[in-house]
């Protein structure tokens, strides 16, 4: 196949709304045609100040698939997250260099829109934070953002993000309640509406459960086994069952380090590494 | 600071370590109670397999009981499962030693077998590599229990050659059927604790290595 096709090829399967997100058509990269990652990681070193957070990452992040974080605290496995949506560039002093592609776009490329990047790539934080407003207009919050006016159309897309989010049941009839009165499981699988409602590609969790009871823990779980057939999805975790039963690819970090990157059900039974191997077992960490 | 878990779990392994320390002792007796016409050391290995049984089931009991509270991943989780399967062939090979001491007592019903057959090689041979399967699991020396596999060949073709030796034998003096019969079994006793020690040596090296080697695997 030659150098042409690999351009065209690329660029059917990149998504009409990541193209959004480059302001200005750049060529594509062409280097990966097959298995296209979803996120492909290169060299990412990222900075608080001068202290070092994330070194020489390397990490290709599979589509539609559930991709695991974990590591010990201050392992660098949430700074690596926020810089899946640049959300780092919030924070003062932060600096990221190397590549994320996603797609094969450059997300630290001067020409990315960041506001839409995340929507493309949306988070979902440990703690659930609605607004305080009714239901409907927490989920309805980014559309009208994002310029969507029509109710109808409104009403549709809310409703859609609450049947994928596993609420609509336990909502539907109280959509212009007070958010705030909603449990924290229900709390927080509105924050996953929200997210949804806007259509991303990626979904990000930052410890989506840990703040949650057993039930409400197994019901975000179950939503994330669903919600990957659309999704790609890439969660931190402290819980390693949470871990084990919920991802289908875990990334182990240490001290700002990718120690270790396979399938969950390698890395769970059989690790290569001793350091992977050390953590999980409880012998360290 | 060691977790009470990995405390519970090295007991577990040394409760099994104990059972195959049993186990050994049984498969000593039989054989000694076979060579010997030895009727009380044969009754003895009968009448302590209920040990064995106890062992097995208590085994089992705390196996499952780490396993639902410690929720063990990787290596603990391999040395568990092994564990739990090395526990079953323990208690089979336990069973086959019952079968031998059984043959025996019915054996010194008949006169003495007086020509000589590979037997004595074969219970040496399934005796030593049991004896190296265990020592392989209380050090989890992968590479004696990777030697032990390769050794199972030796056992399978005395067994063949045994059985033409008594059947030959049964056809010339028919006088000597009931105990041939009963030397086949116990032939047969043996190259199943060779086949059940071979999968004790398979675990050992799952177990150590995260490494299949369970019929002939690659992965």
């Amino acid at each position: 196949m030659d150098e042409q096709n690999n351009v065209e090829m690329l660029e059917e399967r990149v998504s009409p709304s990541l193209k959004k997100i480059v302001k200005e058509k750049e060529p594509l990269v062409t280097h990966q045609t097959d298995l296209l990652p979803k996120i492909n990681v290169q060299n990412l070193n990222v900075y608080y100040h001068t202290t070092q957070a994330l070194k020489q990452i390397e990490i290709q992040i599979k589509p539609q698939r559930v991709t695991a974080l974990i590591g010990p605290s201050g392992c660098g496995k949430s700074t690596f997250l926020r810089t899946l949506n640049r959300m780092n560039d919030t924070i003062s002093g932060a600096r990221a260099e190397g590549t994320v592609m996603i797609d094969g776009v450059n997300i630290f490329a001067p020409n990315i829109n960041v506001v839409a990047l995340r929507r493309l790539v949306g988070m979902v934080f440990q703690k659930s934070n609605p607004f305080p407003k009714s239901i409907f207009d927490n989920v309805a919050y980014g559309l009208r953002v994002h310029g969507i006016k029509d109710s109808n159309n409104l009403q549709e897309r809310v409703e859609e993000s609450l049947i994928k989010s596993a609420l609509w049941e336990e909502v539907k009839d109280r959509l212009h309640e007070s958010a705030m009165a909603l449990s924290g499981g229900q709390q927080q699988r509105l924050c996953i509406a929200r997210a949804l409602a806007v259509n991303p590609e990626i979904v990000l969790m930052d410890e989506p459960a840990s703040a949650l009871d057993p039930i409400s823990t197994a019901k975000i779980e179950e939503l994330i086994h669903v919600l990957k057939r659309d999704y790609t999805i890439v969660i931190v975790t402290h819980n390693m069952q949470q871990a084990a039963r919920v991802s289908d690819w875990t990334a182990y970090f240490y001290m700002g380090s990718l120690v270790e990157y396979g399938e969950t059900k390698k890395i769970f039974t059989a690790p290569d590494k001793k350091e992977t191997e050390d953590y999980i077992t409880g012998r360290f960490g | 600071m060691e977790r009470h878990f990995h405390t519970e779990l090295k007991e577990l392994k040394q409760s099994a370590y104990q059972m195959g320390q049993q186990v050994q002792t049984a498969l000593q007796k039989s054989l000694a109670s076979l060579f010997d016409r030895n009727a009380n050391l044969a009754q003895a290995v009968v009448d302590e397999d209920a040990i064995l049984n106890q062992m097995e089931i208590e085994i089992d009991r705390k196996g499952h009981n780490l396993s639902a509270l410690g929720q063990p991943v990787a290596q603990d989780l391999r040395l568990i499962t092994s564990l739990l399967k090395i526990n079953t062939d323990l208690e089979r090979i336990g069973d086959h030693c019952v079968n031998i001491a059984e043959r025996v007592l019915l054996i010194m019903e008949e006169p003495p077998l007086e020509s000589k057959s590979d037997l004595p090689a074969m219970a040496t041979l399934t005796a030593k590599m049991f004896s190296d399967a265990l020592q392989s699991f209380s050090s989890e020396d992968p590479q004696t229990a990777q030697a032990l596999l390769e050794r199972d060949d030796e056992i399978d073709s005395l067994n063949d050659s045994l059985f033409f030796d008594f059947e030959e034998l049964m056809e010339k003096k028919p006088e000597y059927v009931r105990v041939c019969m009963n030397l086949i079994m116990v032939a047969h006793n043996l190259e199943r604790i060779a086949d059940l020690t071979n999968n004790i040596a398979e675990n050992i090296i799952y177990l150590k290595l995260g490494k299949e080697v369970r019929h002939h695997s690659e992965s």
